[in-house]
């Protein structure tokens, strides 16, 4: 990152902290908020420079009079583009690992503004109904904003085919992991592809990783539906709004055709909406409990539907069973969409396989028994270097450099 | 009843901005520095208060500390630059800060740069800023998230840091033309 770089950066930052900050009043600033703000502010004479700018800017618009002479209505057109921004917090804070909340806050400020491999390129990419691929390569990690105000962070080696439509918003996760930070848009169903799983959301953010061919879908905030893509496929045929149940409708059951009245859409095996343990494949019926408005959730959805509320995590196989809904901690499980990486009694050559697809250094595990060792903790993604010290401690090691390319880590004598 | 002031960071801004903007506007400047010197003093000032101290009000102590800076600077170089003769080419009759800002060369350069924004990113700054919107009325005028608003807010700011830059500043050095 060389220094028009990382000024660019400083001024994202700054912007980011002068909207943060600049209308909340005290009460509203927590301490935690204020801790961060000054460590950034102590970090460097960048940061302090560019808090400044920013200030002149928001000067300079205080006392511009000319507005009526730029040619903009108060009912913009949406822009059907998106953009890619260097990435900022989007998992909800507060929900750190323990391991981080360890972290000095200082090391954690700078792992932050130096370990995001952000592509902070400011090529716009044009979005039309045929959809658009977006991808990222090995040690390459973007923010992509859509069209309709969402925000999508994408990992390294991760695939996306996003198609926006006047009435409904599809993704196509194809490979790899992405965190979704979806804008409400009621008429407009948001519907994440991936594999033969179809997550559903309305105004929510949550995170679907495809790994060995298994689905996991997490929920940081608001609520999601989870169904296998048969399902989706048979609710479309009818309408697209009729896949929803953690969304915006609250409408009365509708009977569907060839079904008695009365009993079409209210399954006698209903159960609260998110603690749906079961397999996508079985018939589990609709859920009855409540939607974000108070009201029953529309039973148009047919069976095989999972819910899942924030702080929740569901994995589905590629059998189509899925494992029962798990309480998580969301800012701990989608801690890859923050640069980290959590791992917890896994094996040294999983570990090195997770770290590679965050570095273009690539980590080689040179000894059998070395890669069958397990270890647990929180690193950094783009910071290997750490794993190789927490690595050296517990075992002797010898760690060779290949070049510039390479690291090889084998058992010490 | 007393009114609580909202101290919110651009509150903290206003009530320190004056000798910022004097210095900011002050083509007589003897010293030609700019934001970045001032930043590196502010920052080392900061350093030198604990961070507990400074975490209480840290948006009053970046913008008190910087004022202070340049109230510090103008009088030193006063005294220090007072008689060097190219100087006296400056000694010409000078804006007040307000009329500096508002003279047509920086309205102009603003609107410049406020027209490389998004339509949407326009509007959403001329309902905040011409029309006193908040941020939740925008959103709802818009029809969009107030995180959406947010987010054009915080790039709108970049772009326009990176747009008026050194531009603006050097229409506000070199005051009318």
């Amino acid at each position: 990152m060389d220094a028009s770089d990382r000024r660019a950066r400083a001024t994202d930052e700054a912007a980011h902290w002068w909207t943060r900050l600049g209308t909340q009043a005290p009460a509203e600033v927590s301490e935690t908020e204020r801790q961060e703000f000054t460590q950034w502010l102590r970090d460097s004479p960048l940061h302090v420079a560019e808090l400044l700018h920013v200030a002149h800017v928001h000067d300079a618009l205080e006392r511009f009079k000319l507005w009526d002479e730029l040619p903009i209505g108060t009912q913009p057109e949406e822009e059907p583009v998106t953009t890619l921004r260097p990435r900022l917090r989007m998992v909800k804070d507060g929900a750190g690992s323990e391991d981080s909340r360890r972290r000095p806050r200082r090391m954690r400020f700078l792992l932050a503004a130096s370990a995001v491999l952000v592509a902070i390129a400011a090529s716009w990419l044009a979005l039309n109904s045929s959809g658009t691929t977006i991808k990222t390569d090995r040690a390459e990690r973007r923010e992509v904003v859509l069209a309709d105000g969402s925000v999508v962070g994408l990992e390294p080696e991760t695939g996306l085919h996003v198609i926006l439509g006047k009435h409904r918003r599809d993704v196509v996760l194809t490979r790899g992991r992405a965190l979704f930070h979806v804008s409400k848009d009621a008429a407009r169903p948001f519907t994440v592809h991936a594999g033969d799983t179809n997550v559903r959301a309305l105004g929510t953010i949550f995170g679907v990783e495809q790994r060995n061919q298994n689905v996991i879908v997490t929920v940081s905030e608001g609520k999601v539906a989870v169904a296998p893509t048969s399902q989706l496929q048979s609710d479309t045929s009818r309408s697209s709004s009729s896949f929803s149940l953690a969304g915006k409708q609250p409408q009365p059951a509708q009977p569907v055709s060839g079904a008695k009245d009365g009993e079409a859409n209210v399954s006698p095996h209903a159960r609260p909406l998110g603690r749906v343990p079961g397999t996508l494949s079985a018939h589990s019926g609709p859920e009855p409990g409540p939607t974000e408005e108070g009201g029953n959730a529309s039973a148009s959805g047919q069976g095989g539907e999972i819910f899942l509320a924030a702080d929740e995590q569901v994995t589905v196989k590629n059998s189509g069973d899925a494992t029962p809904v798990q309480k998580v901690d969301a800012g701990r499980a989608l801690a890859w969409a923050q640069g980290r990486l959590v791992f917890d009694s896994t094996p040294l050559s999983e570990v090195a396989d997770e770290f590679n697809r965050y570095n273009r250094v690539q980590l080689r595990i040179g000894s059998p028994e070395l890669a069958r060792r397990t270890i647990s903790g929180v690193f950094q993604a783009s910071d290997p270097q750490t794993l190789i010290d927490f690595i050296g401690a517990g075992a002797h090691v010898i760690v060779r450099r290949h070049g510039n390319d390479a690291i090889v880590i084998s058992s010490g004598p | 009843m007393t009114l609580v002031p909202q101290n919110t960071l651009t509150e903290w801004f206003r009530r320190w901005r004056s000798p910022l903007r004097k210095f900011l506007v002050g083509r007589g400047a003897a010293r030609v520095a700019d934001l970045d010197d001032v930043a590196q003093e502010v920052f080392l000032r900061l350093l030198r208060y604990e961070s507990a101290e400074v975490v209480q009000h840290p948006q009053a102590y970046i913008f008190k500390m910087a004022a202070n800076v340049v109230a510090e600077w103008a009088i030193r170089s006063r005294h220090r630059l007072a008689h060097e003769p190219r100087w006296l080419n400056n000694l010409v009759a000078q804006d007040t800060i307000e009329e500096a800002f508002d003279n047509q060369v920086v309205q102009r350069e603003i609107k410049r740069a406020i027209g490389k924004l998004t339509a949407r990113e326009c509007a959403i700054l001329k309902l905040h800023f011409e029309e006193g919107l908040s941020k939740a009325e925008i959103a709802l005028r818009l029809r969009v998230s107030p995180r959406v608003i947010q987010r054009d807010f915080e790039t709108s700011y970049s772009k326009l840091r990176r747009e008026l830059a050194l531009k603006l500043t050097g229409a506000l050095n070199h005051g009318r033309e």
